[in-house]
């Protein structure tokens, strides 16, 4: 599989402080590349690295195959979406979406029928004579989307593009951008601090925590096999077992991490019960029950499917599993 | 009595605005009107009675016309260096940081709190040592101190409005700084650009104590004005170029206003 984006022993500093420190990874060309952190982990720098806004300290970057260090943003097969859209309020839609054409000395005739067809695309078609301050917040990101696609990049950056809309314009947006990365076929490289966000939409996913990948894999992978406790913790509804509590069941002192839907209620006295605990809360969330659950003082939220018998607060319960589902961290204990 | 003093039992209130007002704005108007006076020496009121033939007299005197080109022209050149200058430190100060920034935007500002008269004498006494003759441009110098602030302030809240990412776009999507400058960022800061020369036109127009100071033998139209009140010739052609300056000052500074309202309303509706 050819590279689309490499970044190879990376690293950037503000003045005194570490924005990203020795990062190496490589982005395959037609993925779908999420990378997730919370603010400040050095994954929009990330971003605004490959499209050039920012210059490395030290480390390379190449672009599909060649070492970027020398080229500026105007002249990279990049475009970028930005979070706060970045439109030109002075210019009506068509006039966003046609102006990186107009720069390229496209001719008019070509450049209408290209925004016509980006327009089309986003779904915008006869919204062209409006101003940016004429839409939604929705609208808006479709228009950056188109005015970045237009140009028919390589690599189509995404920086936080979904940040600023309601859940549910988020949830049909996500969609959205997965059908067009499957109808255009190019790179995209999403930066988001929304872990439902990148596992719902990558490839691969790298997690950023303080200017290093702390883990990159499949949203899978990053789920069932978290390497640290962060990263189970970020990435979403595992629970984290502390080292004490490993140590009482496995007589390894480690961290492990077990989701809450590999977990299955028996009763106190089953034999397949592995550990017994009490019943803390139980929380009806549609579909099925979070309940909370107290053993040897480590606190285990369990997902059962809405209409099982539902236990008491207070109950002992027995605690089953299967042991594939339990997942140790390879992080040393320090 | 308590719920009319809330709606408006200001008939107080309304009464001292007006007051207010009419204390403001009724010597213009008397201005005006004694620039249609048929009594030629004094004063008097009311006016004895009502011409036009002022305006014939004005338009015949050449030293109005010689001093209002000067002061057209000094405006207009003051106006185009503020104009140039501001935006280019406002431009500077908005988009770098870099050691002394805060000095030199308080530098730029400070001619307009620097009261006229320490500007007139420091810039005397520099041209003075400098041997620079006064004339003409001297003047226009004195004028850029202010110029510069006016539209310097304008440009530079615009810029702090401009999001620095509207840059990156530009550049993202294949433009050079040039092409940038000319299709974002010059549209972007136009209005507020004009609106700051056209502020900066107005000051400059009806300036008097700087100029007394820079001037050599020029008189610019204030200038006419204060000699003719000392030595007056034809006291209602006076009154006639009054109304001419603060119709010559008014419009520019009506047309700012209105650009920068418009604009401002433009993009709080974004």
């Amino acid at each position: 599989m050819e590279s689309a984006v490499g970044f190879e022993n990376l690293s950037c500093h503000f003045g005194e402080i570490r924005a990203v420190g020795n990062v190496s990874f490589e982005v395959k060309k037609g993925e779908f590349f999420a990378m997730l952190g919370p603010s400040g982990s050095g994954k929009s720098t990330c971003l605004r690295l490959i499209a050039g806004f920012q210059k490395p300290t030290s480390g390379r970057i190449k672009i599909l195959g060649e070492d970027v260090a020398l080229i500026p943003p105007y002249r990279r097969k990049v475009n970028i979406v930005f979070q706060d859209y970045a439109l030109f309020p002075h210019m009506n839609v068509s006039e966003n979406v046609a102006y990186g054409l107009l720069i390229k000395g496209v001719s008019k005739p070509d450049r209408v029928k290209a925004v016509d067809q980006a327009l089309d695309m986003v779904r915008l078609s006869g919204y062209g004579r409006r101003k940016p301050n004429q839409l939604s917040g929705g609208q808006r990101q479709r228009v950056a989307l188109a005015r970045a696609l237009v140009n028919k990049p390589e690599i189509l950056l995404l920086d936080e593009p979904l940040g600023a809309l309601d859940l549910k314009l988020r949830e049909q947006m996500q969609e959205e951008l997965k059908d067009l990365h499957r109808e255009l076929g190019i790179t995209f490289i999403l930066v988001t601090h929304d872990q439902g966000e990148a596992m719902s939409m990558a490839d691969r996913v790298a997690v950023f925590s303080e200017g290093k990948i702390a883990q990159l894999g499949t949203p899978e992978n990053l789920y069932k096999y978290p390497q640290s406790p962060f990263i189970a913790s970020f990435v979403g509804s595992s629970n984290v077992l502390s080292p004490e509590f490993v140590d009482f069941l496995t007589g390894r002192k480690r961290w492990a991490s077990l989701r809450s839907e590999a977990i299955s209620l028996v009763g106190a006295t089953d034999e397949s019960a592995q550990v017994t605990g009490t019943i803390l809360s139980n929380i009806y969330l549609g579909s099925s029950y979070r309940i909370t659950v107290d053993a040897q003082g480590q606190r285990l939220r369990v997902l059962i499917p809405a209409g099982c018998l539902l236990p008491v607060e207070g109950e002992t319960v027995g605690l089953s599993w299967s042991g594939s589902d339990f997942h140790l961290m390879e992080d040393e204990l320090t | 009595m308590q719920s009319s003093a809330k709606t408006g039992a200001s008939i107080g209130l309304k009464f001292s605005v007006l007051a207010g007002l009419l204390f403001l704005h009724l010597p213009v108007l008397l201005i005006f009107l004694y620039a249609f006076t048929t009594e030629e020496k004094s004063y008097q009121f009311p006016p004895p009675g009502l011409t036009f033939k002022w305006l014939a007299v004005t338009w015949g005197r050449q030293d109005v016309w010689e001093a209002l080109g000067l002061s057209l022209k000094v405006a207009s050149i003051a106006a185009i260096i503020g104009v140039l200058l501001g935006a280019l430190c406002a431009a500077a100060i908005s988009r770098s940081r870099f050691f002394g920034r805060e000095v030199i935007s308080l530098l730029v500002i400070l001619p307009i709190a620097l009261p006229g008269i320490v500007t007139g004498i420091a810039l005397r006494s520099a041209f003075s040592l400098a041997e620079i003759p006064f004339s003409f441009w001297t003047i226009i110098l004195g004028h850029a101190t202010f110029c510069v602030v006016v539209v310097y302030n304008n440009a530079i809240a615009r810029f702090r409005r401009t999001h620095g990412s509207l840059i990156e776009a530009s550049m993202d999507l294949g433009a050079n700084s040039f092409q940038t400058l000319r299709y974002v960022i010059l549209p972007n800061i136009a209005t507020a650009l004009v609106a700051g020369g056209m502020l900066a036109f107005a000051l400059s127009f009806d300036e008097v104590i700087v100029t007394t100071f820079t001037s050599g033998q020029q008189t610019t139209l204030p200038i006419w004005m204060l000699e003719e009140l000392v030595r007056p010739r034809q006291r209602p052609v006076t009154n006639v170029v009054a109304m001419v300056v603060v119709l010559v000052t008014f419009l520019p500074i009506l047309g700012a206003y209105y650009l920068i309202r418009e604009d401002e309303s433009d993009r709080n509706t974004r």
